[in-house]
């Protein structure tokens, strides 16, 4: 009986663990977001940072987005530009203060756009029309003399050189960073110190807990006033069932990135709420367009009947349907729908959707014309297929809907063998390798925001290094006239103008099937009802999901119920059957330990 | 005499295998498809300039037989590179996440020997008995489950249904000091976890090795001269039977350091395990290297001091 007595202390132990831990709990209002991967220090480096997530939550830029991707303000209470497209001037709101009380100024924003430009290698190059070589800083570039004007400590005036229709929303849509705080430090070596961390939005970097947690604090000074909660944690779990049990259990407040496939189960907590956000990701099938691949053999789908029988064979609805549980926009076209240039969709409402109807015949039809007729066997030709574990494109939803993808393309006689491998090493193959590769398509995306630019830009033109090592058009689509047309479209200002270009890019990229156009990704979010006021979709350049999180939204965040009652929560549904199952355990355990334990006293 | 030169012998083997698998930790980190520049150098519209800067910084220009003869270099003289990411020395990333592993590996193996040694002998008193055999099912069981699943189910049951124990880290997640209370209650499950999918290598060694001894001579002898059954097993047999299970708690302090990077994961504990996952997928070249070279050494070192126990404890085991 010694046995079920230790058991009892055992349990009885738990319960004042957990009592104690009540007695404990902490009376500051915390918001406790469930990441799944780790905010490192390098992303609180603004000029290193390879998401910006975090450190779009502690600088707000000179304007900023909403719900609809309408311009508003954000540090800058207004702005003009000249009719000739080459002065743009940014007044700031009245008062601004750093989080140590200094105040934000025009100078801090110049101070910006050199440090930037001369250090950071992820971002210089969005400010070229203000940009000049030079020797000696970490880009190659620094700013043009006389290209940034500060007439007074609120006003900003930016020259340039030739007109850009990218340059407003890419210079407006930056963190601006605190000249007394960064001046003097290399961010290509160092980075910033938390625990002195200045910055200027409602939470600041203030603790990291390597490996556990970044802690924001809130900061006073922010322009919006002071915030409701006092911090905000940011909360690393490695996986998102993980960080599931971490809401459901009441650890964690708030989760980005909720699988589709598990916002149903997690709708039945009456705490949680589920929200979505139509976010500006295009998911797709790219090819290579090089008509022998690395080991010299004949790439088929460098053939555009090849590329449009593959189109026709998929049932794109029904997949993405049984792969993502409703949660996405079947997409038809290169540029998302939310995409607009000052207010005007760009989408190019002439192309179809689905893009190419489902038609298994007509696809063997064109195979057969393509010279490509069935074996024995039926089959006409082996593809391979690469896709990266992990990352947007790498979930569990994505391998399922390749696996699908496979056998429809068996229907028509093409087989499709998938290649799964970890990000670095897809990379690789994908992307950085040397055309012709090895591979005959990929499993791609792109996060378009903000400006229609970058899916011309990066998905079917050749102009960043493309077609080769490092660009992201990755198979090499290559035609000089949508070239041309990226190029217009960066220069050209006029509204219409500007939208019929893209429209145009996009409608090339359909009837060449560029690539195959999978879908718009939409973003689950789940949150515990104590905590109200987020604001979903908010927009943002460079910062292109979590609109819940940016700064305006996390400003508004109060919570509804005492704190104390967090930890309480972690028993919300009581489940009968399971306490019944472990109690079932328990009588097991300890009758069979009981049975030994007599057994031994026995024999003695 | 032959002690001393046996432990000279054992010395020199020992700093030679950890230069081989240093020099392997190497090659294969390298081999691994996609260097972090796929990683760090993500922007196609990068200047060269900038390229060329940041390849510099790491030394990533170097060609790589210079980089390894860098990398032995740093090996002897303490400079294990700087992280990629972090942008500190790697030697400080790894220390910083040292404690979290040892405050979760070092119960854990207690936890396992203990358990494991007195199922062992439990089971061991009559073999395939109905307490054998249930008692070699259970380590069985628990031993065929994958970490990462018992970890879930665990977590599903106790934190979830039960709201009893916290679901994940080392300590609260709006605390950010270590309290010892809340350390033990972040421990329970992890521990448990580790503890029972290990069991088996500690209770069925046991088992086998106590079965094999009390079929000995020598045990025959001591009952025949009277002795009682307690003594005989608890002094006779017992004590010789440890011999295997102390090679088994030897190599297992190897694994210590090495963390248990699935248990980790699940229970986003913030120690090595997880900084090992990490940076292999961010193919942060200094910090997996420098892990690597800790583990080996850690591993190659328990095995050196087994060794020299294990002579200590048996009498027969000649050095020559």
């Amino acid at each position: 009986m010694k046995t079920s007595v230790f058991l009892t202390i055992f349990v009885l132990a738990l319960t004042v663990l957990q009592a104690s831990q009540m007695a404990f709990a902490q009376q500051p209002k915390i918001l406790v977001v469930g990441i799944t991967s780790e905010p490192e220090i390098t992303e609180l480096n603004p000029a290193r940072m390879t998401t910006t997530y975090y450190t779009a939550e502690a600088y707000p830029n000179l304007i900023g987005w909403d719900s609809d991707g309408k311009v508003v303000p954000d540090l800058a209470q207004s702005w003009t530009v000249s009719p000739d497209g080459l002065t743009y001037t940014f007044v700031l709101r009245d008062g601004l203060k750093w989080s140590d009380g200094e105040p934000i100024t025009s100078d801090d924003v110049a101070f910006t756009f050199k440090y930037l430009t001369e250090q950071s290698e992820f971002w210089y190059y969005q400010w070229t029309p203000i940009q000049v070589p030079a020797s000696g800083t970490v880009t190659g570039y620094t700013i043009r003399p006389g290209a940034i004007d500060t007439p007074d400590a609120k006003t900003v005036v930016f020259h340039l050189q030739a007109p850009s229709a990218t340059f407003f929303i890419y210079a407006g849509g930056w963190s601006v960073l605190p000249k007394h705080y960064y001046q003097g430090m290399d961010l290509s070596t160092q980075n910033p110190d938390l625990s002195t961390y200045v910055a200027s939005g409602p939470y600041i970097p203030n603790q990291d807990l390597p490996g556990d947690k970044i802690v924001y604090v809130a900061n006073p000074n922010y322009y919006g006033g002071a915030p409701h909660l006092d911090k905000v944690i940011f909360k690393v779990y490695r996986d998102s069932t993980a960080a599931e049990i971490g809401l459901e259990s009441g650890e964690a407040n708030f989760i980005p990135n909720v699988p589709g496939s598990d916002a149903a189960a997690l709708s039945k907590d009456p705490s949680i709420q589920i929200g979505t956000e139509q976010d500006q990701i295009n998911v797709y099938l790219t090819f290579n367009f090089h008509p022998k691949l690395a080991g010299g053999s004949v790439n088929p789908v460098a053939d555009l009947k090849v590329r449009k029988a593959i189109a026709m064979s998929v049932d794109l609805n029904s997949i993405l349907n049984a792969s993502l549980a409703g949660y996405y926009k079947e997409a038809n076209q290169i540029q998302v729908p939310n995409m607009y240039y000052l207010g005007k969709s760009v989408t190019n409402t002439s192309i179809p959707n689905p893009e190419y109807p489902f038609d298994p015949q007509g696809a063997k039809n064109l195979l057969d014309q393509a010279g490509y007729p069935a074996d024995a066997g039926g089959n006409r030709m082996t593809l391979t297929l690469i896709m990266a574990s992990g990352g947007r494109t790498g979930t569990a939803s994505s391998i399922k809907m390749m696996q699908l993808i496979q056998s429809s393309l068996k229907a028509v006689g093409i087989t499709m063998e998938v290649i799964i491998l970890d990000s670095a090493s897809a990379t690789q193959r994908i992307r950085r390798a040397q055309p012709p590769k090895d591979w005959n398509m990929a499993l791609w995306g792109i996060s378009s925001s903000p400006d229609p630019d970058v899916n011309a830009y990066y998905m079917v033109s050749t102009l960043g290094g493309n077609g080769g090592a490092g660009g992201w058009n990755v198979g090499g689509y290559d035609n000089p006239f949508v070239d041309q047309l990226t190029v217009l479209g960066e220069n050209t200002t006029d509204l219409d103008q500007r939208v019929a270009i893209y429209q145009r890019i996009s409608g090339i990229a359909h009837d060449e099937v560029a690539v195959l156009e999978l879908y718009y990704q939409t973003e689950v979010l789940a949150w515990n009802k104590m905590f109200q006021g987020f604001i979903l979709g908010l927009g943002n350049p460079m910062h292109d999901y979590w609109g819940a999180l940016k700064h305006q939204s996390l400003a508004q965040v109060t919570l509804v119920q005492e704190t104390t009652t967090m930890t309480t929560t972690s028993a919300p549904t009581t489940d009968y059957t399971s306490i019944a199952a472990l109690a079932a355990v328990l009588v097991i355990v300890v009758g069979l330990l009981a049975y030994f334990v007599g057994r031994r006293s026995r024999k003695t | 005499m032959g002690f001393a030169t046996y432990i000279a012998k054992r010395l020199v083997t020992a700093v030679l295998l950890i230069f081989v698998v240093a020099t392997l930790n190497f090659v294969i980190v390298h081999l691994a498809p996609g260097g972090p520049d796929a990683i760090l150098l993500n922007n196609p519209r990068m200047s060269p300039e900038a390229r060329a800067a940041i390849l510099k910084s790491f030394g990533l220009d170097k060609p790589l037989y210079e980089q390894y003869i860098l990398y032995v270099g740093g090996l002897v003289s303490g400079k294990w590179g700087t992280s990629y990411f972090y942008l500190t020395s790697s030697y400080a990333v790894i220390a910083q996440r040292i404690p979290a592993t040892l405050a979760l590996m070092i119960p854990s193996l207690l936890l396992t020997i203990v358990a494991g040694i007195f199922i062992g002998i439990l089971a061991s008193r009559k073999p395939f008995s109905f307490a054998d055999k249930f008692l070699s099912s259970f380590s069985f069981f628990f031993y065929a489950m994958p970490a990462f699943w018992l970890g879930f189910v665990l977590l599903t049951f106790f934190s979830l249904f039960l709201g009893l124990l916290p679901a994940s880290g080392m300590i609260s997640v709006t605390s950010t000091r270590f309290e010892l209370l809340d350390y033990l209650r972040h421990l329970i499950l992890p521990m448990t976890t580790l503890t029972l999918v290990n069991l088996a290598n500690f209770s069925l060694l046991m088992r086998s090795s106590l079965i094999e001894v009390l079929d000995q001579n020598y045990i025959t002898t001591a009952r025949g001269k009277g002795l009682s059954e307690r003594l005989v097993f608890y002094r006779h047999a017992l004590r010789n039977a440890l011999l295997p299970t102390v090679t088994m708690v030897g190599l297992f302090v190897g694994f210590i350091l090495t963390g248990a990077i699935l248990t980790e994961t699940v229970f986003s504990w913030p120690g090595l395990g997880l900084l090992t996952f990490d940076s292999i997928f961010r193919r942060d070249y200094p910090i997996i290297l420098g892990l690597f070279f800790m583990f080996s050494v850690m591993i190659i070192f328990s095995n050196f001091v087994t060794d020299i126990i294990y002579g200590l404890l048996d009498p027969r085991i000649t050095y020559d």
